[in-house]
């Protein structure tokens, strides 16, 4: 039963695993500095020995903001957590654990009327404040720092990139140290009151007590993220923000973790009190806020105009609304669960029991006759404790109404806020959408109006071809039916030239009639390429021929091409130079080879083919 | 340990190819020289010397591209520092290129030429002179890398006004010579000051690398 309570923490433990080995290792990774297998591994030892040493401070703080003493409240409260922070991955905004966590024990705090420790809440948000400030100026001291010592030591390139190498990976155990130290706070810290086990656990070389141990299966629950999902991570997330250098992705992670540590080591806290200075607060903070922080700073440094201040600018407003969507999402899951399962999301103060007795035993004091001193006394302690009492109920409602209302009407605010930008970040969307839509279809409209055009201009080239072949062996046939006739005319003319006997009109008539043979010589080529040109240009009507009337001779298919030319009888006698008579036997002949009946045209069926 | 070693024999490999590269150029000096004079013995002794500079040079190029890519080491920097490493095997190539040049086709070069010759040879092969400490800085101190080759860029010019010289001198004084000749002067210092113009190559890759390094 407690894993099942625990479930929300360890998939909470999940997620930060795989985010957190990208924001610590990624750079390193992906630019193959550090294999991922020894990154990984470096990881998960670190950030559970993190989550044991020094995972006590932070934890703290944030059971002191909301002391959640039923394991009810500890999983929902952890649970709001988890949805807030993969709601928002999934919308592609960043996320932070710390944050959500704060807004959903705050979300807690206000569901079951205890009030908030105001100074631990302002104490958390100054830090978050002061985070990403921090690791910026961390980033810019130590970017100036390496950049000497690199200069000044004038080091070859291939022993700095080997130092790199090892600087990046020790960097990076480091940070997971500290991440494990500063994070574990958020997937552990409500189970504290409630689930930690009271017996010591001896593991021979180390002694773990009820809250490391809980730590341990928390850092184990990160180790797991790392192992399963963090290298999808580094591939998705990549460098969003800046392309990082070797050399600038040690000092950032270096940032990073310093940062972490700060804020989550008790003994440098107490060190930095010993020296009469200020007190630390352990707050757990958000790697990513720190990550970015530290890349804006190394970026401002190298005046970096490739900075891409819009992610940024997307990553500061989901940082506002996670705590706020936490807060309000745990509050919702808190009367559901309370109200509809009944189950017990706090349990009531043994302090105010033992009040309760201390009062109850004052008056059975006050009944004993024998110390009316005492009684009187008693009476006055009861009234002032009755007045403060009720004082303070009265102030802590009005404190809690107070709150409830200025909360209510922020969280309505930045829900407004966020459903706009949603809306206006969705509208531009759908018109970038639809303006691209509409280019794209123009495009295509166009495309194919073009097509269309180029069609039509073929066809048109084609058509013209076509007729203008018509025209061609029309001309050919009239120039054949010409020369037919005038072979006819000669042959008339030889006639005349035997009959006459004068012998200059006999020379005269011979040279006229050798000019005109010479003409009518080609008059055999001509007529090949008369047939061939109606083959090529009727290619298909001769196709057609084959196809329904197969017992058709080829003479009578070059007599059907010449009747779809619409030429007379007469004209193809000419042209096949074979009598009118032939020609009107050659016509019946095909008119029974294509089954006409009587009185139907021989030129309309062969038109019609 | 292993890790330590590459690194080590790598860095010894760049620095021995960067020194191929610098005899190489003393080597084409001495080879003109020797030509003019009609040393043959000589000039035959620096075309195997060229010969034997230009193959370790390709060796070594390609040992240092196979260790950088097999033990995955300057992911950054890895394409430049190759591309640099191959413009500087181009110089070599050139330079043994030029002096088998000579040896084939023995140019006819007049009494009158032969000092110009030499010195546009000298300028440059200071060109790569200049060069090689620039390339070395680039790995230890690229902050000097910028101070170095401006002196390359400086013998690029010179080179480029000397040859163009030449040829002036070729083309309008040596009447006596043929147009045949002529042309063959021209290539031959053209071939020469190919050298320094390939020299000017490595620079610019050396420049942009620098700025690469330093931002």
């Amino acid at each position: 039963m407690i894993l099942v309570f625990l479930s929300s923490g360890l998939l909470l433990g999940w997620f930060l695993g795989a985010n957190g080995t990208a924001n610590i290792f990624g750079s390193a990774i992906s630019s193959k500095m550090v294999k991922s297998r020894k990154a990984i591994v470096a990881f998960c030892v670190f950030v559970i020995l993190g989550a044991i040493l020094q995972g006590n401070g932070p934890s703290e703080t944030l059971i002191k903001l909301g002391k959640v003493n039923a394991v009810g409240g500890a999983f929902i409260i952890v649970l709001a957590t988890v949805i807030t922070v993969l709601l928002m991955t999934r919308y592609k905004l960043s996320a932070s654990s710390s944050q959500a966590i704060v807004g959903a024990i705050v979300g807690w705090n206000l569901y079951t009327g205890v009030s908030t420790s105001y100074s631990s809440l302002i104490k958390i948000i100054l830090t978050w404040i002061l985070c990403p400030v921090l690791a910026a100026i961390f980033a810019v001291l130590l970017y100036l720092l390496v950049r000497f010592i690199i200069n000044k030591s004038k080091i070859h390139l291939l022993k700095l990139d080997k130092y790199l190498r090892i600087g990046l990976l020790l960097v990076g155990a480091f940070g997971a140290f500290s991440l494990g130290a500063n994070n574990i706070a958020n997937i552990m810290s409500v189970f504290v009151t409630t689930i930690a086990p009271q017996k010591v656990l001896n593991l021979g070389f180390i002694t773990l007590s009820g809250t490391q141990q809980l730590f341990l299966l928390g850092g184990c629950a990160i180790a797991v993220g790392a192992i399963t999902y963090s290298k999808k991570t580094i591939k998705t997330v990549g460098n969003n923000i800046l392309e990082l250098s070797s050399e600038s992705a040690l000092v950032v992670i270096l940032a990073h973790s310093l940062v972490l540590f700060i804020f989550s080591s008790e003994q440098l806290r107490d060190f930095i009190l010993s020296l009469g200075l200020l007190e630390i607060p352990l707050v757990p903070i958000s790697s990513s806020q720190a990550i970015i922080g530290a890349i804006l700073g190394v970026g401002l440094l190298k005046q970096a105009r490739e900075i891409k201040f819009n992610a940024i600018g997307g990553v500061a407003i989901s940082w506002l609304t996670t705590p706020v969507i936490a807060g309000i999402l745990s509050f919702a899951s808190l009367f559901f669960i309370n109200t509809v399962l009944n189950l017990e999301v706090i349990k009531s103060d043994p302090k105010t029991k033992i009040s309760t007795q201390l009062i109850d035993n004052n008056k059975k004091a006050s009944d004993t006759i024998h110390i009316l001193h005492k009684i009187t006394e008693n009476q006055i302690i009861k009234n002032q404790l009755n007045e403060n009492k009720i004082e303070h109920d009265e102030d802590s409602v009005r404190l809690t109404k107070n709150f409830l209302l200025i909360f209510g009407s922020i969280s309505g605010v930045v829900l407004v806020i966020i459903v706009l930008l949603y809306y206006k970040i969705k509208s531009k969307e759908g018109l970038e959408l639809q303006q691209k839509i509409t280019q794209i279809e123009q495009s295509q409209k166009a495309y194919i109006e073009s097509e269309l055009e180029n069609t039509k201009i073929l066809n048109e080239s084609l058509e013209a071809e076509i007729e203008f072949r018509k025209r061609e062996l029309t001309t050919l046939a009239l120039n054949m039916i010409n020369k037919n006739e005038f072979l006819a005319n000669i042959k008339k003319q030889l006639l005349e030239i035997k009959s006459s006997k004068n012998i200059d009109k006999k020379d005269k008539l011979l040279n006229n009639l050798l000019e005109h043979i010479n003409q009518s010589m080609n008059v055999d080529k001509e007529r090949k390429t008369f047939y061939s040109n109606i083959e090529e240009v009727d290619n298909d009507f001769f196709l057609k021929l084959d196809q329904n009337f197969q017992n058709l001779t080829h003479k009578d298919k070059q007599l059907a091409a010449l009747l779809r030319l619409n030429l007379s009888s007469k004209d193809i006698a000419h042209l096949q130079n074979i009598s009118p008579k032939s020609v009107e036997m050659n016509r019946y002949r095909l008119r029974q080879k294509m089954n006409l009946e009587t009185g139907e045209s021989l030129t309309e069926f062969i038109n019609k083919i | 340990m292993a890790f330590f070693n590459i690194t080590k024999k790598l860095i010894l490999d760049i620095d021995e190819f960067f020194s191929l590269i610098d005899n190489g150029a003393l080597v084409f000096k001495e080879g003109v020289g020797n030509y003019l004079k009609g040393d043959n013995e000589k000039f035959n002794d620096n075309l195997k010397a060229i010969d034997d500079l230009e193959t370790k040079a390709d060796n070594i190029r390609r040992k240092v591209e196979n260790d950088l890519y097999a033990h995955s080491l300057l992911p950054q920097y890895r394409g430049d520092v190759l591309r640099m490493m191959e413009k500087c095997d181009d110089m070599l190539d050139i330079m043994k290129e030029n002096l088998y040049q000579f040896d084939v086709e023995i140019p006819l070069i007049p009494q009158k030429l032969h000092t110009d010759i030499l010195k546009l040879t000298k300028i440059s092969v200071s060109a790569i002179d200049a060069l090689i400490p620039a390339a070395r800085a680039f790995f230890k101190e690229p902050v000097a890398v910028k101070d170095k080759i401006h002196r390359v860029y400086f013998f690029e010019k010179e080179a480029d006004k000397l040859a163009n010289d030449i040829k002036r001198k070729v083309f309008h004084e040596l009447q006596n010579l043929k147009l045949s000749e002529k042309i063959h002067l021209r290539y031959f210092t053209l071939h020469i000051e190919n050298v320094s113009d390939a020299a000017e190559v490595v620079a610019d890759i050396l420049s942009i690398l620098a700025i690469k390094r330093i931002v």
